[in-house]
């Protein structure tokens, strides 16, 4: 299959920093496709708590997702920072996208021995 | 039932901190109205977990090799003293003592950015050969590392 190519926003409206726990990791390996989307919900709900919404109560509605493209461009493992960006694009009537940039670096600044 | 309560040791050999997700948190509306959303009693433990993780990699070690042996945990007690909810920074004070032949006692305290204490955890380590099924004494690098303190 032709890979998916996914432009990158320019801007961000919002950015938290993850660091990649060993209860993310699969077989003791690595991040696996399937928990890099528990990473971007988490991003998700960071956002709209940055926003002043619950997912739930946003001017009175809700969301639901409708389709996620993913492209995986590189390996995470514990000990790494995930900085992940929000970006809202193509707003319509009933609908927009959200883009979550993610970049990685090691944390072993954050754990040290005392 | 009487509290005891876990001793708090005034020296740590392990600090470490890292955000509570919202996925550590769960929210619902209680029985009197009100929205709660906080990190659950479950939660802490996985939390205080991670932090044992954290704790074992520092010094190359993993739950698949301290110090070429492995563990098992027979007991665990958790106290929760305060709220803790999503997007709160936790830092993990970790130490073993209670040293016995092929047992150790990790203490775990968990503070909040005030300062507050949010839980107290004790955890027993029984060191364990998977291979044999049967428990081993502490491997004497990790008893030198620690025991001392």
């Amino acid at each position: 299959m032709a890979k998916v190519d996914l432009p990158l926003p320019s801007k961000y409206h919002f950015k938290t920093e993850i660091p990649i726990r060993k209860t993310d990791l699969w077989g003791e390996l690595h991040v696996s496709f399937a928990t890099v989307l528990d990473l971007v919900l988490e991003a998700h709900l960071q956002f709209f708590q940055y926003l002043g919404f619950s997912v739930l109560d946003i001017y009175g509605r809700s969301i639901i997702f409708s389709n996620a493209t993913v492209t995986y461009e590189s390996e995470l493992l514990f000990g790494d920072l995930v900085e992940a960006k929000v970006t809202i694009e193509n707003l319509r009537e009933k609908s927009f996208e959200l883009f979550f940039t993610p970049r990685y670096s090691r944390f072993d600044n954050i754990s040290s021995a005392v | 039932m009487a509290d005891t309560g876990i001793q708090i040791p005034t020296d740590f050999a392990y600090e470490t901190k890292f955000p509570v997700r919202h996925a550590d948190a769960r929210s619902a509306i209680t029985a009197s109205g009100a929205y709660v959303s906080h990190v659950t009693y479950e939660n802490m433990v996985l939390l205080v977990n991670e932090a044992f993780d954290l704790f074992l990699s520092s010094t190359g070690d993993s739950k698949w090799n301290i110090a070429g042996s492995n563990i098992i945990v027979p007991k665990m007690e958790v106290e929760f003293k305060s709220e803790v909810k999503a997007g709160e920074v936790l830092t993990f004070q970790l130490t073993p003592t209670n040293f016995g032949n092929k047992s150790f006692e990790l203490i775990t305290v968990v503070k909040k950015e005030n300062g507050e204490i949010a839980s107290v955890a004790k955890t027993v380590l029984i060191f364990f050969d998977y291979k044999d099924k049967k428990t081993m004494n502490v491997p004497e690098t990790f008893r030198n590392r620690y025991s001392v303190k």
